[in-house]
């Protein structure tokens, strides 16, 4: 956009061609004008030449044909005086037209023509005083030839002279005309730049009264937002670090008046324990032009020292660089620090005691459950006569009781080292197919009378995943599939590996309503129809975070007494984790 | 006959393990503390050793380390027997060469399987 200056003298200078031409075009007119008066005048000058030289000449011809008539002598003085005023009116006639090349033709050939007739008047004035009627007549018929001459001479000058001047009068009007019009044209011109310089004006006033009062507004804005803010704000130099202004949160935040504080130092002031503190904050703010979150240890006047949250920034006050500080009391959010992590330390103390307990536990449970089961076992083998057969059954609770111990303190402390982070998957590369059929030979000294576990595995045999996640992984499904799976039945595992590893294990058991597949992997989430089996409502919560760590997924397909199939999918790439 | 020798500081296991042993067909030479299994085990060249970890003063993995140096007993088959449910543990345990590792609590079938194991190598 033009600026606006540029506009205003764009218009100005427009104006002063325009009053300058106005100049030009005046004096033009006026020596037009001029010029034109003379010609005019020069004109009826000539017309009254003619006219007087018509007259004197016709009253030479009077007293010179009076003379001639009477004979009276008492003629010839006015004729001569006549014939002088003739000659002069022809001298000036004659110097009048120079410039006008066929008037001054005419004139030669009137000047010609009254010299012949006055030569002609003088001659015969002198050579015959009393003529005969003859030479009377002869006289008067050459008179009339001269005259008649003159006089057609004198007309066509005449009308010449006033067809001139009929010429120069229209000229002049129409240059006057002319002149009027370009002079309005001029004035209308000068008139619409001068309103328009004054729109301009008007309009650029009224803008810059417009930014002044945004000013305003944002000036006191800025004040306010400043002496107000709940925030201690500051500006001092950047060098010394002399306080130029601040507002009264800061005051009372440092505990000064606001009186003292100015036209001090925070050194000065005791607010901060060295100069190479402050040195040490304003040169990274020099550096980066702002500094934010910088954490110091503020000692106000009269008060213990707290710590602050300062951020500083350099901005221009008052034509020169300055530094703006904002200071912010951190102490309720130190001290809300200190809870946090006291309270985090003691939660991490009682996590730790918890998982020592339990392992402590897990250990010290295991002692005497070795005690009872090997006991139980030397039961088992003592026992004879008619009492055996209830021995036996009773041994064999005691030693189905003491596993099913043993697998809840498992459980217990899986979820522990879970919940700890203590166990982390390390992939190897392993033989799938050798793995499940050990696992599921495993499994078939566990299996119930008649139920046949089977394993099925295609695709490539070598995979690469953690063994022992996996197995942990295998033996809750297939322990589940076992448990509530009755006698006669089979239960399936089948595997497919190419870049993925797909794994199920399917039962012909009681099967999981859909309301409890929804939480089948919650801590401690039991089915509506697992009270025949005991449990802790572990086993598939700590499957899923194997799972998870893994980064495989699980999908449960279940039906209420016609069993379930549990499917899984590993990647199976070398370097991508499992 | 084979000679099993029981490393283990709880009376009760001790006493159990050892009968069911016997009753299985093994002499068995039963020790309460590691210092003295040590010292029997060099001295006696039993054909297995079952060994507790967690025993005061000399523990099994000093045990199985003084066993280790020893050439004379390097090679007598060594199974753990432990109260311990750390993955971290036996892992321990297989790098200081153990040749068997038995969770308590275990029953006759879980034993038996991992003294064939041994034996067979």
């Amino acid at each position: 956009m033009l600026p606006f200056k540029l506009f205003v003298g764009f218009l100005f200078a427009s104006i002063v061609v325009a009053i300058v031409a106005l100049g030009f075009l005046s004096v033009d007119n006026s020596r037009k004008s001029n010029v034109s008066g003379q010609l005019i005048q020069q004109t009826h000058e000539v017309i009254g030449v003619i006219q007087e030289l018509s007259a004197f000449y016709k009253e030479m011809q009077l007293e010179s044909n009076s003379y001639f008539v009477t004979g009276d002598s008492a003629y010839l003085p006015h004729y001569f005086e006549a014939r002088k005023n003739s000659l002069s009116h022809l001298k000036k006639l004659l110097m009048l037209t120079r410039d006008n090349t066929v008037q001054r033709m005419r004139a030669d050939t009137l000047s010609t023509s009254i010299k012949n007739l006055i030569s002609y008047t003088d001659s015969a004035l002198m050579t015959s005083n009393s003529p005969s009627v003859n030479q009377f007549k002869f006289r008067l018929r050459q008179n009339r030839a001269y005259r008649e001459n003159i006089r057609m001479t004198l007309a066509s000058m005449e009308h010449e002279e006033e067809r001139l001047m009929s010429e120069r009068v229209e000229a002049n009007a129409k240059n006057i005309t002319a002149f009027d019009r370009t002079f309005a044209l001029l004035l209308g011109g000068i008139g619409a730049f001068l309103v328009i310089t004054f729109f301009s004006i008007r309009y650029n006033f009224n803008s810059r009264v417009k930014v002044q009062e945004e000013l305003k507004a944002v000036n006191d804005l800025f004040i306010n937002l400043f002496y107000e803010s709940p925030m201690g704000l500051a500006i001092s130099e950047i060098d010394s670090g002399v306080i130029l202004d601040c507002n009264s949160a800061y005051c009372e935040l440092i505990g000064h008046k606001r009186d003292s504080v100015i036209g001090r130092t925070y050194i000065e002031l005791g607010l901060l324990e060295s100069v190479q503190q402050y040195n040490s904050i304003i040169g990274r703010v020099n550096e980066h032009e702002i500094e934010r979150d910088v954490e110091v240890w503020l000692r106000p006047k009269g008060k213990d020292p707290i710590w602050v949250s300062v951020a500083m920034q350099l901005l221009d006050y008052k034509g020169r660089r300055r530094a703006l500080s904002a200071i912010l009391d951190m102490t309720a959010q130190k001290n809300a620090e200190e809870d946090i992590r006291r309270a985090l330390a003691s939660e991490l103390e009682l996590s730790k005691l918890k998982s020592n307990f339990i392992t402590l536990a897990s250990h010290e449970f295991r002692t005497p459950l070795t005690s009872i089961m090997s006991s139980a076992s030397l039961i088992d083998k003592y026992s004879s006569g008619e009492n055996s057969d209830n021995i036996k059954k009773h041994v064999t609770r005691i030693s189905t009781s003491v596993k099913s111990l043993t697998a809840i303190l498992d459980e217990f402390l899986s979820l522990t080292k879970i919940e700890e982070g203590k166990i982390e998957a390390r992939p190897e590369s392993l033989d799938i197919s050798k793995f499940l059929e050990d696992l599921c030979a495993s499994f078939r000294g566990l299996a119930k009378s008649g139920q046949a576990i089977t394993v099925q595995h295609s695709g490539q045999s070598s995979v690469y995943i953690d063994r022992t996640l996996l197995s942990n992984i295998l033996t809750n499904l297939v322990s589940n599939a076992i448990k509530y799976s009755p006698e006669n039945s089979n239960i399936n595992i089948e595997s497919h590996a190419n870049h993925e590893l797909n794994l199920s294990v399917s039962d012909n058991g009681i099967g999981i309503s859909k309301e409890d597949q929804e939480h089948l992997f919650e801590r401690f989430f039991r089915a509506s129809n697992a009270d025949i089996v005991q449990g802790t409502g572990l086993g598939l919560h700590i499957t899923k975070h194997y799972i998870d760590m893994l980064h495989g997924s699980i999908k449960v397909e279940s039906e209420l007494g016609r069993g379930t199939n549990v499917s899984m999918k590993f990647s199976n790439v070398k370097g991508i984790p499992t | 006959m084979k000679t099993a020798l029981v490393i283990e500081d709880s009376f009760e296991i001790r006493e159990n393990l050892s009968e069911i042993l016997e009753l299985a067909g093994y002499n068995v030479i039963a020790i309460d503390n590691g210092k003295q299994g040590v010292a029997t085990a060099i001295t006696e060249k039993p054909d297995f050793i079952l060994c507790d970890i967690l025993m005061p003063q000399v523990n099994g993995y000093d045990v199985l380390r003084e066993l280790k140096n020893d050439p004379a007993a390097a090679t007598i088959p060594f199974i753990f027997v432990t109260a311990s449910a750390e993955k971290r543990e036996m892992e321990h345990a297989l790098t200081m060469g153990v040749d068997g590792y038995i969770r308590k609590p275990f029953d006759d079938k879980e034993l038996f399987a991992a003294i064939d194991r041994v034996l067979a190598r």
